[in-house]
């Protein structure tokens, strides 16, 4: 057991080899048996998954292309233009709350996962270092805020915020969010510090750090891939909710998710619109992935399959 | 602290009562260091040595200020340091599984604790004892790509780079295959003596600590048993537990009784009697009536006879396993349940049922008392209490024959 502590830092460092992509364990088992048959087989089924997953995207990226008039044609054939995309962000002269929505979810989203990481990373290391009174329930009370539906709780919350001014405002969604990204966030990293051997940050205490100190020089930057891939999926959770910022907010703090639903509401409903703000809306997630990616394999596999 | 040769300003280690007693819901007051009181002189090697839970890691931790006492205290150098954070103890750890920084280099690792202090000369330092322990080709790489025996050798120059007061191992070589186990243990051994570290080393293989240590420590179960050298611990072990425990292949413990007639001896069933001359002077011994008591011999202790050898007493082969360096043979001794071990020159072949004799040196045989498992202070041809510097080890090694 020891051993296994000890060695999944060094894991850690060598899965850090750029290229060495995770693959799976059948496609290697398949590989070594030398069966052709086995590993084309494999391959056809990984790319009809592929296509299968990748279609509704593939599906909305053609809507969000289509003119007006050819919306409700299911055959591939129409003619492209991008003019949904510049009604959405109102590049056309029109003007567009698009773009306003697109910032009120930037900053919800990225301050509810800023304050979940400033209150998760030490409430995850202290659940994962020291036993205490409660400290079971804490954590599973935690996990709850996860399982009960939101709209449990939507109608009571929206008359207290409504009551001390939180509705519509950017706080009152960072605050609500703490539900979606503090659960998670203080899970995965949990795991992560419960893998490192306290020797480290005994062996810090013994060359003269404090314990503040070795847990933030010592222990978070051992856990750094599990911060990134912590981080990005409550990142991703909060984006992407629709629940909350729907009852909760007015104009003022509405939220993307929110925001593109309005073009459905007309007299004909626009989904090549809804489409496209859909596709704009990805961008940010997909960027933050791509930019932490090289964590993020480690950050997923790392966590995951632990001893 | 004169720092010629490396050497540290080394001081003496006290523990007084030492305590701790760690309380679990549901299970009360566990007991896991449970009063010890020990002294480890200037530059000594002192092996903490006891099965895993016996509370030797906690003592250590208790010594490096990671776990506080419930009772009593530990000294330095005559000062108490019981209350003081970790780094303000002038104690070094070599921590069992080598805690080193995977993102730092080598050399980084060693500077660690100076660059925390912010002390001068960090990086020339390191190199300083990265040299004494031969491991300067190392020093740009990181632990990532060491094996067990360098990153070993990094955590105690880790440890002795800052020169401390006590330098306290943990299990330092429980990781390490058999060959870097030799290696490094000769290493440390030489280490210790050049630079004087008072040491303090925690570990739960005996041939470590008997090989390495100054003297021995044997705990259990919260307790110190028995302090001494090495040679006292295996030759005049104080209890059941130290006898067993000490000692490759394990001591043969077999119950038996002193009868009032025939004081002389012990009968371990009613066919063998173990003729024991100088018995009857054992004190406490003429209360009459029956005494139980466990008489244990180590298997490299016992002479093989033939069986027609009238003073010798008869058992049979129950199995024979040659280890090529050794024999071992274990035999059944006639009503008698426990089987006993003799290990054997290397070559003697022995078929299963054969009957053999077995040849005691009484000298080398212990007596403890069955209720307590202490010792029974009783010598045949030694004083009273058997001296320490004994040189008597492989007095009889077991002979072939047949």
């Amino acid at each position: 057991m020891a051993v296994q502590q000890e060695s999944q830092p060094i894991a850690a460092e060598r899965t850090s080899t750029p290229g060495i992509a995770v693959r799976p364990e059948a496609a290697v088992a398949a590989e070594r048996s030398g069966s052709r048959w086995g590993e084309m087989a494999l391959n056809g089924l990984t790319i009809l998954y592929f296509l299968f997953a990748l279609f509704p995207l593939v599906w909305m990226l053609l809507l969000s292309l289509k003119p007006q008039e050819q919306l409700f044609t299911t055959y591939f054939r129409f003619s492209p233009t991008l003019a949904a995309y510049r009604e959405v962000l109102g590049t056309g002269g029109g003007g567009s709350d698009f773009l306003r929505f697109f910032l009120n979810s930037l900053i919800v989203a990225v301050g509810a996962v800023l304050i979940s990481l400033l209150v998760g990373v030490p409430a995850a290391y202290a659940f994962a270092r020291w036993k205490f009174l409660g400290g079971e329930s804490l954590l599973f009370t935690l996990l709850s805020f996860r399982f009960a539906p939101e709209l449990m709780v939507i109608i009571p919350l929206l008359v207290i915020y409504r009551r001390i001014g939180l509705f519509d405002t950017h706080l009152g969604l960072i605050w609500v969010y703490q539900l979606i990204t503090l659960p998670l966030i203080v899970w995965i990293l949990r795991s992560y510090f419960q893998d490192l051997t306290p020797e480290l940050e005994q062996s810090a205490l013994l060359d003269g750090y404090n314990r503040v100190q070795a847990f933030v020089k010592v222990a978070v930057p051992l856990i750094r891939p599990g911060l990134a891939a912590a981080g990005l999926l409550a990142f991703i959770f909060a984006w992407n909710s629709f629940v909350f910022p729907f009852a909760l907010t007015g104009s003022n703090a509405q939220t993307v998710t929110v925001g593109s639903l309005s073009f459905l509401g007309g007299a004909t409903p626009r989904y090549n619109l809804t489409a496209a703000a859909a596709l704009i809306a990805l961008v940010p997630p997909l960027l933050l992935a791509l930019s932490i990616q090289r964590f993020l394999v480690r950050g997923l596999t790392f966590g995951a399959v632990k001893g | 602290m004169s720092e010629r040769n490396g050497r540290s300003g080394a001081r003496d280690l006290a523990l007084d009562g030492l305590q701790k007693v760690f309380r679990r819901r549901g299970q009360g007051e566990v007991a896991a260091v449970a009063g010890i009181d020990l002294d480890v002189a200037e530059g000594e090697l002192l092996g903490l040595l006891g099965p895993s839970g016996c509370g030797k890691s906690t003592t250590l931790r208790m010594i490096a200020g990671l776990e506080a006492p419930s009772g009593g205290d530990i000294r330095i150098g005559g000062a108490s340091i019981v209350g003081r954070p970790p780094h303000r103890r002038d104690v070094a750890v070599a921590f069992e599984n080598y805690a080193l920084y995977p993102p730092l280099t080598v050399a980084e690792n060693i500077a660690f604790g100076m660059r925390a202090r912010k002390e001068p000369d960090a990086a020339a330092r390191a190199r300083e004892v990265a040299e004494r322990l031969g491991i300067v080709d190392l020093l740009g790489r990181k632990p990532g790509a060491l094996s067990s025996g360098q990153k070993q050798r990094v955590s105690l120059a880790r440890a002795i780079v800052r020169r401390p007061s006590v330098l306290l191992l943990d299990e330092p070589l429980s990781h390490l295959d058999a060959a870097e186990r030799d290696q490094t243990r000769r290493e440390l051994k030489r280490l210790q003596r050049e630079t004087g570290y008072t040491t303090v080393l925690v570990t739960h293989d005996q041939h470590e600590a008997l090989s390495l240590a100054d003297r021995v420590a044997v705990m259990d179960a919260g307790r110190l048993l028995q302090v001494g050298t090495p040679d006292e611990v295996y030759d005049a072990p104080a209890n059941r537990f130290v006898a067993d425990f000490v000692g490759e292949p394990r001591m043969n413990l077999l119950a038996g009784r002193i009868l009032p007639g025939t004081p002389t001896g012990v009968f371990l069933s009613d066919q063998v009697h173990l003729l024991l001359p100088g018995l009857a002077g054992l004190p406490e011994h003429g209360a009459g009536g029956e005494r139980a008591v466990i008489v244990g011999i180590r298997p490299q202790d016992i002479r093989l006879g033939p069986a027609a050898d009238p003073g010798a007493l008869p058992a049979t082969v129950f199995a024979h396993e040659p280890l090529q360096e050794v024999g071992r043979l274990t035999l059944t001794l006639p009503g008698v349940a426990t089987r006993i071990v003799v290990e054997t020159h290397h070559d003697l072949v022995a078929a299963r049922d054969e009957a053999v004799g077995l040849r005691f040196d009484p000298a080398r045989t212990h007596l403890f008392d069955a209720e307590t498992g202490e010792r029974l202070a009783w010598s045949p041809n030694r004083p009273q209490n058997p001296s320490p510097s004994a040189p008597s080890r492989p007095l009889s090694r077991a002979t072939s024959s047949s």
